[in-house]
């Protein structure tokens, strides 16, 4: 049994939602883990609200990670649709803590990371 | 055959640690803590400048260090030993130096110094050449995980004023044949610098039965204190190198419009050094002595064979390192297909293994010849026990059962 891969975590890693480079994005962006220079590169497309705000449509990624990399970034292409720039600007690793349901090191905290970093620099650019 | 784990006292205080990562730094025996601690605590001053004997007796010791390391790794004189903050400075000073000025050539030409690297070394044999403008290449290793000496005489033949090249393999364990490769460089009439960070503290070392020019190691691998390493040159070199470093404690006449070096080794000293740490080495080094080099080769082939049997019929496992313990050290480096090196190092943590995920300062070896982003790394030492070895294979079963 381990404390940090627990059930849920490993199923997103195994099976991770939106998993693929999406063909009609409206911006990819590739992200480098400087821990262990593994790569994911996000697409991400852009819809209206009833509203009128800009939001996130649709989500994809790409890329080799480690479980804890992967599964976050599976959690995190479907928390984002739907979501503003702001809403996503103001995700924290807290938040990120939260959603995966464990706590990682230090060490271990670009790992979880790096999904949010390539997404906000994404809404960033917008 | 002796247990050492009860010499140092990280490792009796956290009896359930299985620590596997003595590469990146050994353990501390309490003979050197202590040594660090009672020079602060009885006998702290500056050195060289004191005329009071408190000053004199720390400038007595540290100087021992000096003649220490020289028997250490049979230097002809304690004159050729520059004590160092560790292998990287050690590096560092030298490709600065060589950059400016080659004592060993006659030409006036001011190309840049061409430099022939191996592509397991460690970045800190790598990024002074290049922050320095040398011109680099690279020799391979085939694939047993030994240097293609083919390929290294071909690379020599074109043309190289600098050999600089790992004694031991920080990743794949491997001991290069490091007198050969000076003999076939002097014959092409290149120096040869040794990175023997990996090496020193497992293997005795004999720098004039190598011929090595230069010569370079951490005392923080080999028991002693962080903050603490050696570069050897021959005298020849050392006496004509230009320092890179300037400042007080190195100098035998200053001026503003001019100042004259003091001789070598001092010359490349300046400032007030680690005097603790480097008396901390000193007793690192007795201590390695007094257990005696072919004791701990017999105990590391011993434990090394094991690891090696017990980790080959882990199924999956890939292994990056020769396959027996014939010139080579207890490190192994390995990966998984589909399970990322930085999962099965937070699993193993989980049941307090410590090893090391990543490139380990080695991301050309591992882009360009292991070709995975990321290895895990088990490096053992003197104070690792059989049931260090059964508690990774125990765990890397586990990591197979969680992530498969």
């Amino acid at each position: 049994m381990s404390t940090l891969y627990k059930e849920e975590l490993l199923e997103h890693y195994k099976n991770p939602n939106n998993f693929g480079a999406l063909e009609d994005a409206d911006f990819a962006l590739e992200k480098i883990n400087p821990l262990c220079g593994d790569k994911q590169k996000w697409y991400i497309k852009f819809a209206l609200n009833e509203t009128g705000d800009k939001i996130v449509s649709s989500a994809g990624f790409t890329g080799d990670g480690c479980a804890i990399s992967i599964a976050m970034a599976s959690i995190l292409s479907e928390a984002i649709k739907g979501k503003t720039k702001e809403d996503i600007l103001n995700i924290t690793k807290d938040n990120m803590s939260d959603m995966i349901g464990t706590q990682v090191s230090p060490a271990r905290t670009k790992c979880l990371l790096l999904s949010l970093h390539a997404v906000q620099e994404i809404v960033n650019q917008q | 055959m002796k247990m050492y784990k009860n010499d140092f006292p990280l490792l009796v205080f956290d009896t359930n640690l299985a620590y596997l990562d003595s590469g990146a730094t050994s353990q501390k025996p309490q003979c050197v803590i202590d040594a660090v601690s009672e020079f602060y605590a009885r006998k702290n001053s500056n050195i060289h400048r004191g005329i009071y004997k408190l000053s004199e007796n720390a400038t007595i010791e540290y100087e021992g260090v000096r003649e220490k390391v020289k028997r250490f790794i049979n230097a002809e004189s304690s004159e050729e030993i520059v004590l160092t903050s560790g292998a990287t400075e050690s590096i560092n000073l030298v490709a600065g130096s060589l950059s400016k000025y080659r004592p060993w050539s006659n030409e006036e030409e001011k190309r840049p110094l061409r430099v022939l690297l191996s592509v397991a070394e460690h970045h800190a044999n790598i990024i002074p050449w290049q922050l320095n403008g040398c011109e680099l290449k690279t020799v391979k290793y085939d694939s047993d995980f030994r240097l293609d000496i083919e390929n290294y005489k071909s690379e020599l033949s074109k043309g190289v004023d600098l050999v600089a090249i790992n004694h031991v393999s920080n990743v794949l364990g491997t001991v290069n044949p490091i007198k050969e490769i000076v003999d076939l460089a002097h014959g092409a009439g290149a120096r040869v610098l040794v990175d023997g960070a990996q090496a020193v503290p497992h293997l005795p070392v004999n720098v004039r039965e190598l011929g090595a020019d230069f010569y370079v190691f951490s005392g923080h691998k080999m028991c002693g204190p962080t903050g603490t390493g050696v570069l050897y040159a021959k005298m020849e070199l050392l006496d004509s190198m230009e320092p890179i470093i300037g400042g007080g404690d190195m100098v035998e006449r200053v001026g503003f419009d001019v100042s004259e070096w003091t001789g070598a080794p001092w010359k490349f000293e300046p400032g007030t050094p680690n005097i603790a740490g480097i008396i901390g080495l000193g007793r690192a080094i007795d201590y390695l002595y007094d257990i005696g080099f072919d004791e701990i080769r017999k105990k590391e082939v011993e434990i090394g064979k094991y690891a090696l049997e017990k980790i080959s019929r882990i199924d999956g496992l890939r292994l990056y390192g020769p396959d027996t313990m014939t010139d080579r050290v207890a490190v192994f480096s390995f990966a998984f297909d589909g399970i990322h090196a930085h999962d099965i190092a937070s699993i193993l943590d989980e049941r307090n293994i410590a090893v090391r995920a990543g490139h380990h300062c080695c991301m050309p070896l591992h882009d360009g010849f292991i070709n995975q982003p990321a290895t895990v790394r088990a490096s053992l030492y003197i104070y690792n026990e059989k049931n260090d070895i059964d508690r990774l294979a125990d765990g890397l079963e586990e990591v197979k059962k969680i992530l498969k």
